[in-house]
């Protein structure tokens, strides 16, 4: 659950906790927190609690509201928010949201004014946004694969399997892929009349698990699978 | 649409997968192709009491059976393809929005839980593909090796970033990725985004629902998509592993189109293309 700490000229006069679906910030009497200094219109925000997230919203109030120094209509609280109001400072502490991204059921939330008349964009100019570098599965403590490429019996060259996915072979002729999962690592046919060999028995066409000095016939090389 | 120079006449390749990921036993995403058309439509559902799963089976049934009419019929000769698109969006999201409020009356005085779903759908014709979103299931074209977002969420998290609020970086780490600011049936009416562009041969394109994005890298993506071209549904069920493999956290759809000049030998096998050419 996250606590709103209020201060004051550096001292903290309130601690709160958002326990309730709506939670209202402004100079009225039975309002949820009551700011009774100048300033503070009467209904002056709304915090609105969805799923772990707080949404903190401006009702409109005269002098506006502040969030890490920048004005906001509405903003999405992050831990460790000030949020600024006349002269009171507010502190949004969520522990919860430490941990990262949660993913909780979708919800609906109505759209604001800004994205109803947001201009148009041309197709493909957006960013790819909000890419999860963290969520990517790492390997912890497990042994990196490695391939060692085979020209008739001397070792040519070595491939790291640091991607998700490597593929190996001949386009169009024949190609199969090795996966980087947490189990371990995985051999699937990819496209060919007939499936890479392992160990000189075919692949078919289900995904085979690797095992370290494993051989691998595909495309017109041969592979040794080891773990470093 | 008048070119000078004649198209090469494009096939289509299609190949989808849809699975509830790890953590969740109800799968609440819908998908449906349909190859002579060259249609895909991809839906995630939400809201409480199993009803998010209605929601996302309405929109896919409403749209395929919709568009499958208008275009045979050709009634709709002097619409154009994206008038016809919104019509039938627009009817998906009446029709949920109507079913939500039966729901309601049903459970009398219940909170009215509100019922609805995202969409995601490519219509191609004739070497012309439109693109319809509504929500935060997107739309990704790889072209020339490049993977590229073709959709613009419509989420709270996407909106605090178009206002400069939060960085697309500090988005990744966000915990806020769920709130939509628009679906079909939460309102009597909805606004459908709808985009179009010219299919080249080479081209692969992506719907996915939430499940996917957020679990796997866009650079993973964009890997697995340049790797395994050759086989789609390959890619597909890869798509889905890898997402299942960093948590599956959500529900996971993918649909995959790839238009060429030549069926890939696996496609031939399997059927799954079409030519879309002198519809």
């Amino acid at each position: 659950m996250a606590k709103l700490i209020v201060s004051q000229n550096g001292e903290v006069t309130d601690n709160r906790f958002l326990n309730e679906s709506s939670f209202t910030i402004g100079s009225l009497a039975d309002s949820d927190l009551c700011l009774a200094v100048d300033g503070v219109s009467r209904s002056h925000a709304r915090i609105t609690s969805i799923g772990n997230d707080d949404i903190l919203e401006d009702l409109d109030s005269t002098n506006g509201t502040l969030v890490n120094g920048q004005p906001i209509t509405r903003h999405i609280l992050q831990n460790d928010d000030v949020i600024e109001i006349a002269d009171i400072q507010i502190r949004y502490r969520n522990y919860k949201a430490i941990d990262g991204p949660s993913f909780d059921r979708t919800m609906i939330i109505q759209a604001s004014d800004q994205e109803r008349s947001a201009p148009a964009q041309p197709v493909g100019a957006y960013a790819l946004a909000t890419a999860k570098k963290e969520h990517r599965f790492k390997k912890r403590g497990a042994r990196l694969g490695l391939i060692r490429v085979f020209n008739g019996t001397h070792p040519s060259k070595e491939i790291e399997l640091t991607e998700v996915l490597h593929t190996f072979g001949i386009p169009g002729k024949q190609v199969a892929v090795i996966n980087s999962r947490p189990q371990g690592y995985f051999i699937t046919h990819v496209e060919g009349k007939k499936p890479a060999r392992l160990n000189g028995k075919s692949i078919g066409h289900e995904p085979v698990p690797l095992s370290p000095n494993d051989t691998i016939e595909v495309g017109d090389e041969k592979l040794l699978f080891l773990l470093k | 649409m008048s070119n000078n120079t004649p198209n090469t006449p494009l096939f289509l390749e299609i190949a989808a997968r849809t699975d509830p990921g790890v953590l969740r036993t109800l799968n609440e995403d819908s998908i449906a192709t349909v190859n002579e058309l060259g249609l895909l439509v991809l839906s995630d559902g939400m809201g409480g009491y199993q009803s998010g799963n209605v929601a996302s089976n309405i929109t896919t049934q409403v749209i395929v059976e919709g568009l499958t009419q208008a275009l045979k019929d050709k009634l709709n000769r002097n619409s154009t393809v994206a008038a016809m698109i919104e019509n039938v969006v627009k009817r998906a999201n009446r029709a949920i929005y109507l079913e939500g409020e039966r729901r309601a009356q049903r459970v009398h005085g219940g909170q009215g839980q509100a019922m609805g779903s995202t969409l995601a759908l490519l219509l191609f014709q004739d070497n012309h593909v439109t693109m319809a979103h509504v929500g935060d299931s997107r739309i990704y074209r790889l072209r020339e090796k490049h993977l590229e977002l073709m959709t613009h969420d419509h989420s709270l998290l996407q909106e605090q970033i178009d206002q400069g609020i939060l960085s697309a970086e500090a988005a990744a780490t966000s915990h806020n990725r769920h709130l939509v600011t628009r679906g079909l049936g939460l309102q009597a009416e909805v606004e459908v985004t709808l985009n179009e562009c010219e299919a080249l041969s080479g081209d692969i394109y992506l719907l996915c629902s939430d499940g996917l994005n957020d679990m796997v890298d866009n650079a993973d993506i964009e890997l697995v998509l340049n790797s395994l071209q050759a086989n789609l549904p390959l890619a597909a069920s890869q798509l889905v592993m890898i997402a299942n493999d960093n948590g599956g956290e959500d529900n996971i759809s993918v649909i995959l189109a790839k238009t060429g000049t030549q069926p890939t030998p696996i496609a031939r096998k399997n059927g799954f293309f079409a030519w879309l050419f002198g519809r």
